[in-house]
Formats: C-alpha cells, sequence, structure tokens
C-alpha cells in the first residue's frame, strides 16, 4: 500500500468535498500508522468541517498526545486547546494541559488548569480526585498557600483533622515568612478550631491581636489561657493590658492584684511593687493598695481591711463580665476590613466621585478612589467595569484587558448575563481565543456553545466560578479582582460581622453579666471562633462556599456554638472606621454637594493592606531580582559551586561572559567551567538551563513564576516563532508565517505583538494579490564569529582501521527496503531554538559538510523541517559542486517524508539537472519515479522507471514496478534534464542544464514545526 | 536502523552517548575527536549552556570510509543528562543504532547512575527499542577519582545482563576508544546481521 498515494488521493477527495471518502482514505493510512499525526490532524480537521466535533476532538487529542510523547510541549498545548474548544467539558484535556503547562515551566497555566480539574471534581462530588488533584497543585507549587488551604480546608471537611493541621501549619509558616499577617492570623484561627486545647497558639493569638488594637478577640483567647493556668503570669499580663486597653479599670485591677499576689509568692518582689505601682496609677484610693502600702510600713497604723475578694475569683470574673457584655468575637475579619472600611453607601459615593474623576479626564484621582473600593471590596463589578472604562480610555491596553477578564469573572460568577454582553462581545473580537472563554461562553451566552449550555455548569453557580476562577490572580495592578469568594450577600454578613465586632461595650452591662455564675459564662461558646470569612483569604486563601461545612465542623469538635453567639443583643453600632472621601479638586465645581461633604483627606491603607493587595493578587513579575523569592537550596548551590554532584574540577576554562541578550540568563547565576565536567573549551552560551542536579535525581527547581495572563507576554518559544513569523513576513514567505501566526494565536492568544504581525501579513497578502512579486532573497545570514566549538588538533586514531576486521566481514549492504525509504521539563522547541541560534554562531553558512551532517541527524530525530532547511542551506553552498546532488537528493528524500511529493520531484528534478548526477542518475531516477507515483503522477513514474530498468534491471524492485506500472499506464515524459554526458536512461536527448538554476521549490519550504 | 541511503550511496549509523549529568559524555566525544585522524571525522558540534552544560546534544561524525561502495559513517550523539531534558533525550534516540551507557564512578552519583539507566531503558521503550536488544555498552568512567564506587558495585547496578564494559578516564584518553570500538562492533554486527 502506497502511503503517499492514498494521502495524495485523500487530499482530492477534501478538494472535492466528499469528506466521507476523504476520511476512509486517510483511515487506511492510520492503520499503517496510526501515529501520523499529519494524517490524524487531517482526520480532525474533516470531522471539524463535518460537525462532528466529538470525532474531531478525538484526533486532535491524538495528535497532541503524539506531539507530547515526542516532546513538542507547545505543539500539543495548541491541540489540546483546539480540543478543549470543541468540548470544554473534557476535564482529562484540562489535566493534560495542566501537566503539559508544568513541563513548560508555566505554573500559573498549569495551576490555572488544575483549578478547572479541581472545580469539576468538585461539582462532581468525586473527593477522592479533588484530593489528588489538589495534592498535585500542591506539590507543583508549594509555594502557592491558596493551593495548600484548599487542601487543609478540604481535610477538613472529610474530618482528616491531622492532616488538617498539617496544612494549615505549612501555609501559617509560608504566611509569615512571606509577612502577610492577616492571612496567617486567620488560618491560626483554622488552627485554633481544631486544636482547640492549644493554650500556647491561643495565648500568641492573643499577643498578636494586641498588637493589633483588636482587644475583644484577644481576651476571648485570654481566657482559654486562664482556663487553663489562673496564675500564669503572661496570660494575665496580656489581660491586663487587654483590659487596660478596653477601660476597664476594674478589671485592670483586679489582674494587677493577682500578678502581685503571685509575684510576692514567687518571691519577684520587684515585679510585685511594680504591680502594685500600677494599681496606684490606676487607682491610688485602692483598698487594696493601701492595704499592701500599709504592709509595706508596719510601724503605720493598720489600714482598713481590704475586701476580701479572691484575686483569682475576681480576674475571671472579670473576663467573663467582659465577654459576657461584649458580643463573642466574630470570625476575623477580612484582611482587606480589618484596617479600612467602607460602607456601602461610602463605596457608592466614592463610585460616583470616580465618575466626576473620569469625566474631568483624571485618571489616576479616579484609580485611587478605585483602588480604596478594592481595598475593601476586591469584587466590586461596578469598580471593575469602571477601572476597564479608564484604563480603556487611557490606551493602557493590558489593564484593560485585565479588567475585562475581571468584569466578565464577576459577571460569571453572578450570572449577570446581560451585563455582560458587551464585554463579552469585546472579549470575542479581541481575544476569541482566550482560554477563559468558553467558561464565559458556557455560563454568560450558553446558546452561543454548541450544543447548549452544560446543565451542570449552569446549576452550579460556584463551579462557575471556579471555572472563572484561573485568571483571577490576574492583574497588572493593583486594581485587581482579588477574591475568589462568593460575592454580595456574604459581603452583607460581613459587613454585620464587622459592626458587631465593632460594638463597644456598656459598663452596665459589663456589671450586671458579672453577676452571672461563672459556670453559665464559661458556655459561652466563643473561645474557638468560627473559621475565617470567605472573603478574608481571596483568591489566595480560597475559602468557597464552606462556611456551613466549617460550622458543621465547628459544632462537631464542640468549638463554637453560635446559638450562644447569636443571644447576645448587640446595640446597633455605626461604624467605628470610616474612610472619608477625598476632598475633590476646587476647581471642579460640578460636582455635587453630597459628594463633596466629607473633605477629610483619606487615610492610608495601612502596610499590610498593601501588602495583601500586592502581595496576593499581583501576578508575580517575570524576574524581579530584588522582590524575587530565594531559590531552591539546591538551585543555588548547583548554581554557584564548582564541582558539584560531586565532579571534581578539573581543568577549566572560562566560560565567555553571558550575552546580555541571551535567554534565560537573568535569574540564574552563571558559573564558568565549574561543572566539574572535564576539559572543555569554552563554547557560545545560549541557554542557562537549571543549575546541575545535586547528588540525586531531585525534582526540577521551580522555575520563575510566569507572566501573567491578564496582560500576555511573549515569552521563550512564543517569542522565537514570532521571531520566525517576522522573518518569514520578510522574505515573503506568507503561508508559513500565516502558519506560525495561527499557532502562536492559539498557544499564546491575545499578543499584541502577534496582532501587529498579522496585520502585515494581511497587507503583504493583499499586495501580493494585486502585483506578486518575487520572493526576495534570503536574509544574509549572520556571520559567524569564527570559533570553532572545540579546537582542532591532528590526531592518529582510525576507527576504520580498528574495525578492518568487523567490516571485511560486512557482508553486502542491505539490499532494497521499503519503497520510500511533572515535573518540569524543557521543551524540545525551547532547547532547539537556542541549539540554533548557536548553531548560527559556529557554524558558518559555508560549511557544507557539517550542514549535512546535521541534516542527517534532524533526520534521524524526525525534525524534518529543519533538516530540509539546512540540507538547503548545504545546498546553497555547495552550487556546481557533487555534495549539491546529495544535497538535493537528501531533500528529494525527506519531502516525501513531509507527504510533500511535487516538491521531492522538483528537488530530484534538480539534482539530476547538476553536472555531478551522471553516476548517481540510476538511483536519482529511480527515486523520481516514487515521488512521481507518491505525487499521484504514474504515467511519469513509468518513465523513469523504465529509464532505470533500461541501465540497471536489476536496481532494486525496479522490475517490479515497471511490471505493475505498465499494466496500467503508458510511460509520460516529464521532461527531466539531460545528464551531460548526453546520454540518457531513456534514449531521449537530454536537455542542456539552465544557465541559471531555477528556483527549488524547496527553497519555499521552511515552516516552523516546534510550535 | 541504520539510515541507508542508495542514492548518495551512504550508511549512517547512530551511537547515543547515554548517562547522567556531568558524568563525562561531551568529554568522551571531544578526545575522540582530539585524537582521531583529521580526514575521518567532521566538526564536532558541541554548544553548551551558560552552565556550562550540553545544549540538546553533541554531534560529531566520524567516516569508517567505503564499504562496498558505500560510505559508511559514524554519528556519535550525547544527550543532554540532566533530569528536565527528558524531552530531548527521547528525541535523540530516535533512529539509535547503538547506546554507550556511560556512568560516573563516584559513589555520590550512584544513584544518579541508575536513574539514569532506567530512563534510558524507558525512553528506548518509549522508541520502540528494548535495551535488551539493542548494541549498547557501559563505561564505567572517572575511575580516577578517589570516591570510586567498586566495579563489582557498578556492574551489579547498571551491568545486569554483562554487555561489554569498560573503566575509563575520558579526559585522559583511558577506556574511550575501547568503548567506542566496542559499540560500533555491535553496530556493525547488527547492521550485517540486518542486511
Amino acid at each position: 500500500m502506497d502511503k503517499n498515494k492514498i494521502i495524495e488521493g485523500a487530499a482530492k477527495l477534501v478538494a472535492k468535498g466528499a469528506f466521507d471518502k476523504a476520511i476512509r482514505e486517510y483511515q487506511k493510512v492510520l492503520d499503517l500508522d496510526p501515529r501520523d499525526v499529519r494524517v490524524l490532524q487531517k482526520m480532525g480537521e474533516l470531522f471539524q468541517k463535518k460537525g462532528e466535533n466529538p470525532q474531531a476532538a478525538s484526533f486532535f487529542t491524538r495528535v497532541a498526545e503524539v506531539y507530547a510523547q515526542d516532546g513538542f510541549f507547545l505543539k500539543a498545548v495548541a491541540l489540546y486547546k483546539q480540543v478543549l474548544k470543541l468540548n470544554p467539558d473534557l476535564v482529562e484535556v484540562n489535566v493534560k494541559l495542566a501537566e503539559l503547562h508544568q513541563h513548560l515551566g508555566l505554573m500559573t497555566e498549569a495551576m490555572a488548569f488544575f483549578q478547572v480539574v479541581v472545580a469539576h471534581h468538585e461539582r462532581k462530588g468525586d473527593t477522592k480526585a479533588t484530593f489528588a488533584t489538589l495534592k498535585k497543585m500542591v506539590d507543583l507549587d508549594p509555594e502557592n498557600v491558596s493551593s495548600r488551604l484548599k487542601l487543609a480546608e478540604l481535610y477538613a471537611r472529610e474530618q482528616m483533622g491531622g492532616e488538617a493541621l498539617t496544612e494549615f501549619k505549612r501555609s501559617a509558616e509560608w504566611l509569615e515568612r512571606n509577612n502577610r499577617p492577616d492571612e496567617r492570623l486567620r488560618v491560626l484561627e483554622r488552627i485554633a478550631a481544631l486544636e482547640p486545647d492549644n493554650v500556647n497558639l491561643a495565648r500568641s493569638l492573643a499577643h498578636d491581636y494586641l498588637a493589633r488594637g483588636d482587644h475583644k478577640r484577644a481576651l476571648s483567647k485570654l481566657q482559654l489561657c486562664f482556663k487553663a493556668d489562673p496564675r500564669d503570669i503572661p496570660t494575665l499580663n496580656l489581660l491586663a493590658q487587654a483590659f487596660t486597653a478596653l477601660n476597664h479599670v476594674g478589671k485592670t485591677l483586679s489582674v494587677y492584684k493577682e500578678l502581685a499576689k503571685l509575684y510576692a509568692a514567687r518571691n519577684q518582689h520587684t515585679e510585685a511593687r511594680d504591680a502594685w505601682g500600677r494599681i496606684e496609677r490606676l487607682d491610688p484610693a485602692d483598698p487594696d493598695l493601701v492595704a499592701w502600702k500599709h504592709s509595706q510600713r508596719p510601724a503605720d497604723a493598720p489600714p482598713p481591711p481590704a475586701a476580701p475578694r479572691p484575686a483569682r475569683t475576681s480576674v475571671s470574673q472579670a473576663i467573663a463580665a467582659v465577654q459576657a457584655a461584649a458580643p463573642p468575637p466574630p470570625p476575623p475579619p477580612p484582611p482587606q476590613s480589618t484596617p479600612v472600611t467602607l460602607s456601602r453607601d461610602q463605596i457608592h459615593k466614592l463610585l460616583a466621585e470616580t465618575d466626576v474623576y473620569v469625566k474631568y479626564g483624571l485618571h489616576d484621582k479616579a484609580l485611587e478612589h478605585l483602588r480604596r473600593i478594592f481595598a475593601v471590596d476586591p469584587e466590586n463589578l461596578d469598580a471593575h467595569e469602571k477601572a476597564y472604562v479608564i484604563y480603556r480610555s487611557a490606551g493602557q491596553g493590558a489593564q484593560a484587558t485585565e479588567q475585562l477578564l475581571n468584569v466578565l469573572r464577576l459577571c460569571t460568577r453572578g450570572l449577570e448575563r446581560k451585563r455582560a454582553q458587551a464585554y463579552l462581545d469585546t472579549l470575542l473580537s479581541e481575544a476569541p481565543g482566550h482560554p477563559e472563554m468558553p467558561a464565559f461562553l458556557a455560563v454568560l451566552r450558553p446558546e452561543a456553545v454548541r450544543g447548549g449550555p452544560d446543565p451542570a455548569l449552569m446549576g452550579a453557580g460556584e463551579e462557575e466560578v471556579l471555572l472563572a476562577d484561573d485568571g483571577l490572580d490576574s492583574s497588572s495592578d493593583d486594581l485587581a479582582l482579588r477574591t475568589a469568594g462568593p460575592g454580595g450577600v456574604d459581603d452583607e454578613l460581613l459587613a454585620e460581622d464587622d459592626e458587631a465586632m465593632l460594638v463597644d461595650e456598656e459598663p452596665e452591662q459589663v456589671s450586671v453579666a458579672a453577676d452571672e455564675p461563672l459556670t453559665s459564662r464559661r458556655r459561652s461558646g466563643v473561645l474557638v471562633p468560627p473559621a475565617p470569612e470567605v472573603e478574608g483569604y481571596g483568591d489566595a486563601m480560597p475559602y468557597g462556599d464552606e462556611g456551613a461545612d466549617r460550622t458543621e465542623m465547628n459544632d462537631a469538635l464542640g468549638a463554637y456554638d453560635p446559638g450562644v453567639e447569636s443571644a447576645v443583643e448587640l446595640p446597633p453600632e455605626e461604624e467605628v472606621v470610616l474612610t472619608p472621601s477625598p476632598p475633590l479638586p476646587p476647581s471642579r465645581s460640578p460636582v455635587p454637594a453630597a459628594r463633596a461633604a466629607p473633605p477629610a483627606p483619606p487615610p492610608e491603607a495601612p502596610p499590610a493592606r498593601t501588602a495583601w493587595t500586592q502581595a496576593a493578587y499581583r501576578r508575580p513579575a517575570p524576574a524581579p531580582a530584588a522582590a524575587a523569592p530565594p531559590p531552591p537550596p539546591a538551585h543555588a548551590a548547583g548554581a554557584a559551586s564548582p564541582g558539584t554532584n560531586g565532579a571534581v574540577a578539573r581543568s577549566t576554562a572560562p566560560a565567555p561572559p553571558a550575552p546580555a541578550s541571551a535567554p534565560r540568563t537573568t535569574d540564574r547565576m552563571a558559573s564558568a567551567g565549574t561543572n566539574g565536567a572535564f576539559t572543555r573549551a569554552p563554547t557560545p552560551s545560549v541557554l542557562v538551563p537549571p543549575p546541575p542536579s545535586p547528588a540525586r535525581y531531585t525534582p526540577p527547581p521551580a522555575p520563575a513564576r510566569p507572566v501573567g495572563r491578564g496582560a500576555p507576554e511573549e515569552s521563550g518559544p512564543v517569542t522565537e516563532e514570532l521571531n520566525e513569523a517576522s522573518f518569514f513576513l520578510d522574505q515573503g514567505l506568507l503561508d508559513e508565517a500565516r502558519e506560525v501566526l495561527e499557532t502562536v494565536e492559539l498557544v499564546r492568544p491575545g499578543l499584541p505583538r502577534t496582532a501587529a504581525l498579522r496585520e502585515r501579513l494581511a497587507a503583504l497578502e493583499a499586495s501580493k494579490a494585486a502585483a506578486p512579486s518575487p520572493t526576495p532573497p534570503p536574509a544574509p545570514r549572520v556571520e559567524p564569529p569564527g570559533v570553532e566549538p572545540i579546537p582542532v588538533s591532528t590526531g592518529s586514531y582510525n576507527l576504520a582501521e580498528e574495525l578492518a576486521d568487523e567490516l571485511q566481514e560486512l557482508g553486502p549492504p542491505p539490499e532494497e527496503p521499503s519503497a520510500a525509504g511533572a515535573d518540569f521539563q524543557y521543551s524540545v522547541e525551547e532547547v532547539f531554538s537556542e541549539f540554533k541560534k548557536g548553531l548560527e554562531r559556529v557554524v558558518q553558512s559555508t560549511d557544507v559538510d557539517t550542514h549535512y551532517d546535521l541534516g542527517i541527524a534532524y533526520k534521524e530525530m524526525g525534525l524534518l523541517d529543519d533538516a530540509v532547511q539546512v540540507f538547503e542551506v548545504a545546498r546553497q553552498a555547495s552550487q556546481g559542486q557533487p555534495k549539491e546532488v546529495d544535497c538535493l537528493t537528501m531533500i528529494g528524500l525527506l519531502q516525501g517524508m513531509r507527504s510533500e511529493p511535487e516538491r521531492a520531484v522538483a528537488a530530484f528534478r534538480d539534482a539530476l539537472s547538476s553536472p555531478h548526477a551522471a553516476q548517481r542518475e540510476v538511483s536519482l531516477r529511480y527515486e523520481l519515479g516514487l515521488a512521481h507515483e507518491a505525487a499521484n503522477s504514474p504515467g511519469k513514474a513509468l518513465g523513469q522507471y523504465l529509464a532505470v530498468q533500461n541501465a540497471d534491471p536489476g536496481h532494486r524492485d525496479v522490475a517490479e514496478r515497471v511490471r505493475r506500472l505498465s499494466a496500467t499506464v503508458r510511460p509520460e515524459d516529464d521532461g527531466p534534464p539531460r545528464s551531460p554526458t548526453g546520454s540518457s536512461p531513456t534514449g531521449r536527448s537530454a536537455p542542456t542544464r539552465p544557465s541559471a538554476p531555477e528556483p527549488s521549490p524547496t527553497a519555499k519550504t521552511r515552516k516552523v514545526g516546534y510550535l | 536502523m541504520s539510515f541507508i541511503n542508495y542514492s548518495s550511496r551512504e550508511i549512517n549509523c547512530k551511537i547515543v552517548y547515554y548517562g547522567p549529568g556531568l558524568c563525562g559524555k561531551t568529554t568522551n566525544l571531544q578526545y575522540i575527536y582530539n585524537k582521531t585522524n583529521p580526514e575521518t571525522k567532521g566538526k564536532l558540534i558541541s554548544l553548551s549552556t551558560e552552565t556550562d552544560r550540553t545544549l540538546f546534544f553533541d554531534f560529531l561524525p566520524l567516516s569508517l570510509g567505503e564499504i562496498r561502495g558505500f560510505k559508511t559513517r559514524f554519528h556519535l550523539y550525547t544527550v543532554p543528562g540532566q533530569v528536565f531534558y527528558d524531552a530531548s533525550r527521547k528525541l535523540i534516540l530516535k533512529g539509535v543504532d547503538g547506546v554507550v551507557f556511560v556512568a560516573d564512578s563516584q559513589v555520590e552519583r550512584m544513584e544518579a547512575n541508575i536513574e539514569s539507566f532506567e530512563n534510558l531503558r524507558t525512553n528506548l521503550g518509549e522508541q520502540g527499542y528494548d535495551l535488551n536488544r539493542i548494541p549498547n555498552v557501559v563505561q564505567y568512567n572517572k575511575r580516577d577519582l578517589p570516591n570510586a564506587v567498586t566495579i563489582e558495585e557498578l556492574r551489579e547496578s547498571l551491568n545486569p545482563r554483562s554487555v561489554p564494559e569498560f573503566q575509563a578516564v575520558a579526559p585522559t584518553g583511558v577506556g574511550v576508544f575501547d568503548t567506542l570500538k566496542a559499540v560500533a562492533k555491535l553496530v556493525l554486527t547488527e547492521l550485517k546481521r540486518g542486511g
């Protein structure tokens, strides 16, 4: 069966629109070679044309699998994304995409796809799969506290307290290391809920709350500590601080008295005196103080007896009184609401003022207002809409796109279809291939999704959030959409909680409560606060809709009694911390009076707020040297130290300085010849991989986090491909340029440079259609610096001599073959791209032999396009020489392998036209005949076979081919150039070699095959 | 399988030097290049990264002259040894005719040796090859280092099938050509058998 012939036939059927027949033909090829990616892709395209998307997706998936197995990760990504377009619900494709992005080191993208997978599993209630995926996410990016917390919550939900604690504690450690105190505090609260008897933690939390001025919450923690040990001096000191801050003088006195007693009992008289001194400052007439003073002066008259109140009891009562009077501390407020609180009215006001600022072109001020809103309400859709408008009008495309995505995410989450339509249209026109588009469409425009909306998707609001969540943390500035939690309703709840928390208790209530029995007060159930509210974590703390679950868990643990909490009646309270609006510029008069009312300058957000905003929602910059997290130890050690891996550094030569423009060099330490490898001449360095692996194979170092998707940026292979596209455009190779650009658009949609190049392509195509112009000459090659990779030294070893015996034993050459001849991984594209760049520097374009050898090497690796390219370089450099025939022969063979029989024909014809082809004419004509057969020109093939048979009847299987073809066709003359000898195997007079060789069709065969 | 070009009358055999990072694969090729008759060798393509590690592959064509009218050549390749270049290694193994597994004799590299050996077996399998069938030899490199493991230990871990094995000190050339000659013999034998 002739594969090429079948493919050719199928292509003709496709051209005729006979898709079903073409599919049957292609299937024959696949029966022979199930991994033929070109045919697999053709099949996918045919099924897609027929509207049979499941089959199309199946074939595209097979192509992607082959690419992935062969290391062409970017190509695989492009194919899988195509599959997702056909069927966004294929969770396994999302898994593949996540793994491929992981291989490519694009961790953010990998995590985004894993999030989709997690959402799917959660929707299905598949806890086991959810666990597995979350664990993968945690392993993939151990620094991603969001994933770890989600895993911790899942553990907690599944009553796996030990595992939950482990993950919560790791998260808390990470948050502490990264100076995110607000979030850390909330995680510690979760730990406290799981470990209600952890007194040390409670005391630590109390200390933290006191430092933050949250005395009520501190008090609740201290009550737990006090219960555990009423004579613990640190606890009592903290209690005294809390009571003092709450202005409970009487209770403060009680605590100090208890402290004084304890100090005295422990013979810490200085401390005891200090405690009495504090009492004196609070109440100089305190009877106990007077008594103590008298006791210190034995000669004086005895003081009146002090009230015989046991100190310990008084402290207990004091705590209980405050606890009873004050509402039990609600869960810690979300970080954004801790330092700044804005009422809804104030937010509305800020929005109105933002409008005014926008109206007068004061974008900075408008954005400043929006930032303030996002500080307390990161999911404010109105604000995101305004931010989008501002950025759009300011021409800040990346930020505008990010805000556009945020608006769509929020609309998706809130099912605000009508509101989203205009934005969706904008995104569809600007970035139709955006990875979140399927999720947006599925929710916001389900009718546009083939097959209608996914009922599961439509029915599960929370899961929709997760579908759209993958970009929530992407932002080009701190106007990011910052949380992944539920929306408005919970916002209100949160506000109520905050208000409740901020209520100041009244003294009367305290005194009343103090009379209550201690036991009842101890039942107040506020020792372990409930789990943090959803909003507090935002994207970094993705507590989704788990409030109920957490409450159940706390109930089960006996740690939290909401009933008691709700039994406390709270007096209405105004907000304590308000952020007034900034004054409007006096010159801008048309501001409504109501808006201009609060003229006080806005308080600056506390540093913690800023840190939270930036750390939680900004995408990490690609390689900010100062802010970059320290590399993993193995990474750093490997990069810096010579002779790592235990290898002994031998004679090493200093490496040349890293080229300033060399990619991937910025975040890695260069090591000059310190790899412990043996003698090595300096060679151009073009790629910096991670440093040598340590003594064992270890998982690859976490790569630098990629650029956020919200502001698409080029990187690595994509940049390389765009450069290629630009090159193709320069050369007038429009088809090739289009192919590259289409692929790049699939892999990384929305790149401005892609759009620019596409415009350029369109312009060129238009001009070409108007007046076709000859292909411009190829750009001059970069002249190599003339540095040889390895200095040549003469030697005498001759392997052929050494193997003389074996060579003698070899029989004749083999006869006629068949007719036609998790880790993080660097992708082949990336490595090969750097390799080719390096080659350009060390191998001159005139070096025929090296290019020829490389062509063989590429061919062996299946890099057919590149093989053709280097053979073409070799051919150009060897024009008129015997080697040119070899190059053309190889080009012809490769074109046949690439299923380009016409180009193969042209190459063999060129080879035959060479004056050096005489000795190979027979074999070349045979190859030409094969190419003609593949090109569905059996008559011409027969003509060539007959010529071969005349010259060498025993040549390979020519006799069989002649016999077979003679039965069906007549030989045709395809006008082959005559060999210089003048004798043609066909007996026809040979044409003279054209004075100027016609441009080989192979000159336009270069394609980018690695994206 | 060796690539036989009937038109240009060439036979190209592909030998891949495999092994963990920094085991001395490139050094083997450099020594071969430096000590081989200039008329029988092509250019050594050896690009390195900033950290002086092999970029994609090293490549050295060696000519054996004509055998029954066919120019016969060995193409020697190395693979990048670091674990994160697995995709590149798979690609380089395509069309391989013989393998030299270069082991690092240092005790602290034993685990890396074993990992790499298993990686070789796996990657060959993915390309449809069987390490038990394909011509291959083992080279125990860096024998001059004080922390070298005994040959017995290396053999037990890395040469269960007792394929030809050689001790080597690649920078000085000890065992380098012995290794090459051995694998070349096996490849030619296989070529003969295939013919």
